[in-house]
């Protein structure tokens, strides 16, 4: 069965959910939220890739999972779960990983800034007037400051779409063909409706494919490329705000106690910033949290039962660990592991 | 005043009508101005700031899209002193702008903003030279375009210390114009109205069978001039109708923003020849040499269609209005019609709950209401200024039979068989006249025979790459 690309990716996510979350749990990873439930089931799923990058509104996601559903691939009770036929169609390699969300949308914020700052100069250049391409106020008040550091516009534009050029031809017709037909200037971009019928797609799949181009296209520019330099202060970091703040806090010393109390922060506000930390930070104490015996203990319990559903690995537990101690032991396999 | 129309308008004379209402703001006089679409509306606000020492133009209107439109013309002219605040404004964004109102030259807002009780305060600690409010026929119940947020407006402007007024519209009958000078309180208004003919423009009707409307479509699309604007009513017609016609794409607001901002600007640039459209596309997109504004289906009223047909031929160039009409096209509009008011079903309920003293959050979330549903926004607000149950039906009737009125006009002028320009100027009170390239009814209009649509050529990423950088572009 030839699956769509956005499909494809669905199906892979809902697999890695190992039948044990629903599909809103799903569908907020997709959207990229920063609650701890989310980024823990980002972590722990390995739905890294696809957090945030599949930002679909709640109707066509629930379009494209009954189609998937309708297709026999999967089936959605109180957790979504992939059938044996689904099972038959994902291999690796897995198109979910060449998404970079665990990059946090930085190969997106690099494409808006790149794109306008493309299209106002080359206008400004010409003297004509243009509709910005992009419209959120960050990527726009970007631009502004940019244009005043670029002195020679016409040599930096020449500069510009060689680097595109000399990436884009290692890149696959295709691949080329999506990134330079979005870009605007003297042309204007195509929209993914007026792509789609050239190269035979759906809309919903394109972008993904756009953004997996995209990602190769950076990969083939030079470390000091100006396009790479434009994006060098884009926040790459996953851990939200305020437990980086948590975190710096526990580097100088402080106790648990005075930051929450510094912090006016609730008992379960710290723990989730602690599970942050630990999926997140190189380093970790802990020690300071759950026991060497414990430790091993729900690692083996992980996988002899091949489960990250909390309730399951409680039940099988000997010793008594509770919720959060699980949690923190679960961030650190991963980094057990590699 | 020419110089400065020059100098930040780059425009070297003003339009018809533009002048007398410039100079009627300028001295201080409450003014009502109807002009037609396409008349050059934005500069009649914008212009005499720049003739004035300080002080703000605060401008009111009802469409984000719209001011979204406006504040970014604004800019790519070169002007920076203009601000918006809307639902879209996060707090933050909001306070800095109320805090530097001195700096600027342009407030766009919505009603609903102004209605804020900070807003308004610092409002009044500011001069406002301009009290503008835009698509000022909503202020009118009878209206097709009724806002409740706009009755209010009246009473703001008092608060305000009634601040000079300039009310704008496009299209306004004499019973729209007299709610509109009483709901603004305008004192000794100078009222200057624009006839809203549009000369430019020939008026053409086809009634087909419905299975053959396609082919009627086609064949004119070969008989009319582009850039070409086709307008449907749902977002999934103008997918279809799009599909159908080479090189055409559609543009509704369900396309993401990038592509949005794509599109209209393809078109600006002459690189697409024919948009399909719903009636999210137009709002203050400024292209002059649209030749060719066609209906796919009938619109809602004569005012919505004067609208979108206001979008041919601004450059003052021969053009052309082509409504392609099938029986049975009102039933759709009729459905619309029903759609933005609420169910008695809702009303009973609401009433039952508020009976209970149930707060009115947590009837919407038990009910499930959609708090973005215009219906059941307007029923809500009618709650909460203490409507009974039998005035918001009695309200929500009358409004029904207005809007059916409305219909009914625009099925006359689709079956009129006598001039149809003649038909839309008695509709405004307006005299009937004779021109050339009149109407299919007056039998004098004119077409060309046109080479084929083109279609999309080849892609070519490496060509494509030099074009966005450095050739030319070519028009279409």
């Amino acid at each position: 069965m030839e699956l769509t690309i956005v499909n494809q990716m669905l199906l892979e996510a809902v697999t890695r959910l190992r039948d044990e979350r629903t599909d809103r749990s799903l569908y907020h990873v997709l959207q990229g939220k920063r609650s701890a439930t989310s980024l823990q089931d980002a972590h722990f799923y390995e739905l890294e890739p696809v957090f945030g990058m599949l930002p679909f509104k709640r109707e066509t996601f629930d379009r494209l999972l009954t189609e998937l559903e309708r297709q026999g691939l999967i089936e959605r009770d109180t957790t979504l779960r992939v059938t044996e036929i689904g099972k038959a169609q994902v291999a690796a390699p897995f198109l979910i990983d060449d998404l970079g969300g665990e990059l946090r949308g930085f190969s997106i914020t690099l494409w808006k800034r790149i794109s306008l700052l493309i299209q106002t100069l080359v206008c400004l250049e010409q003297r004509i007037t243009f509709v910005p391409i992009q419209q959120d106020v960050a990527t726009k008040e970007w631009v502004r400051q940019q244009i005043k550091h670029i002195p020679n516009r016409k040599q930096w534009l020449e500069g510009i779409h060689r680097e595109l050029r000399d990436a884009l031809r290692q890149l696959s017709d295709r691949e080329a063909t999506l990134i330079s037909y979005r870009l605007s200037g003297l042309k204007t971009g195509l929209s993914y409706p007026q792509l789609q019928e050239q190269l035979d797609s759906d809309t919903l799949s394109l972008r993904l494919e756009f953004i997996m181009a995209w990602r190769k296209c950076l990969r083939h520019l030079n470390e000091t490329s100006i396009i790479l330099q434009l994006g060098s202060d884009i926040d790459q970091s996953k851990m939200t705000q305020s437990a980086q703040k948590t975190w710096e806090m526990l580097k100088r010393g402080q106790t648990l106690d005075e930051i929450a109390h510094r912090r006016r922060l609730k008992k379960s506000t710290m723990e989730d910033h602690l599970v942050e930390i630990a999926m997140y930070s190189d380093v970790f104490p802990l020690g300071q949290f759950i026991g060497e015996a414990e430790w091993n203990e729900v690692k083996q319990v992980v996988n002899r039962e091949h489960t990250y559903s909390l309730k399951r690995i409680k039940a099988e537990l000997t010793s008594e660990i509770d919720y959060f101690q699980i949690r923190i032991a679960l961030a650190r396999t991963r980094w057990e592991e590699t | 005043m020419e110089a400065v129309l020059e100098r930040y308008f780059k425009y070297d004379r003003f339009r018809a009508g533009q002048k007398e209402i410039i100079e009627s703001v300028l001295a201080g006089h409450d003014t009502l101005a109807m002009l037609p679409t396409g008349g050059g509306k934005s500069i009649c606000y914008q212009l005499p700031s720049y003739l004035q020492p300080e002080g703000l133009t605060i401008i009111l209107s009802p469409l984000l899209s719209l001011i979204e439109d406006q504040v970014m013309q604004i800019k790519s002219r070169g002007e920076r002193a203009v601000a918006k605040l809307t639902s879209f404004e996060t707090r933050e964004e909001k306070d800095d702008i109320l805090q530097h109102l001195h700096r600027l030259r342009y407030l766009y807002l919505s009603p609903e903003q102004l209605a804020v009780p900070f807003v308004k305060q610092q409002l009044r600690q500011t001069t406002i030279n301009l009290f503008v409010v835009d698509e000022a026929h909503c202020i009118s119940q009878w209206g097709h375009e009724f806002r409740p947020e706009y009755a209010r407006l009246g009473a703001v402007r008092k608060e305000l210390g009634n601040p000079p007024c300039l009310a704008l519209t496009a299209t306004a009958t004499s019973q729209v114009e007299q709610d509109i000078l009483a709901g603004l309180m305008l004192s000794d208004p100078t009222v200057i109205r624009h006839s809203v003919n549009r000369p430019e423009i020939q008026f053409i009707v086809e009634q087909v069978e419905p299975d053959q409307k396609d082919r009627a479509l086609t064949t004119w699309l070969t008989k009319t001039e582009r850039p070409c604007v086709i307008y449907t009513t749902t977002r999934s017609e103008a997918e279809r109708v799009a599909r159908m016609i080479p090189n055409a794409t559609h543009y509704h607001a369900g396309l993401e923003t990038e592509d949005r901002q794509l599109i209209q600007q393809q078109f600006l640039h002459d690189e697409i020849e024919c948009l399909v459209c719903t009636s999210a596309f137009g709002m203050g997109v400024n292209k002059g040499n649209v030749r060719t504004v066609i209906h796919y289906s009938m619109p809602a009223t004569i005012e919505a269609y004067m609208q979108e047909i206001g979008r041919a031929g601004r450059d003052g160039k021969p053009s052309t209005a082509l409504l392609l009409y099938a029986a049975g096209d009102q039933r759709l509009q009729h459905f619309l019609v029903d759609k933005q008011y609420a169910p008695t079903l809702w009303i009973d309920q609401l009433f039952a709950a508020r009976a209970q003293n149930e707060a009115i959050d947590v009837t919407e979330k038990r009910l499930r209401l959609d708090g973005e549903d215009p219906a059941y926004r307007l029923l809500k607000a009618q709650l909460l200024d203490g409507w009974s149950r039998e005035t918001i039906i009695k309200w929500q009737e009358s409004r029904k039979k207005i809007r059916l009125r409305e219909l009914m006009q625009m099925t006359n002028y689709i079956e009129s068989t006598s001039c149809r320009r003649g038909f839309i100027l008695n509709h405004f009170d307006e005299q009937r006249i004779i021109q050339d390239r009149c109407c299919d009814n007056c039998g004098n209009t004119t077409t060309t025979t046109h080479a084929k649509l083109k279609s999309g050529g080849v892609l070519d990423w490496e060509r494509r790459l030099e074009e966005v950088f450095f050739s030319s572009a070519d028009s279409v």
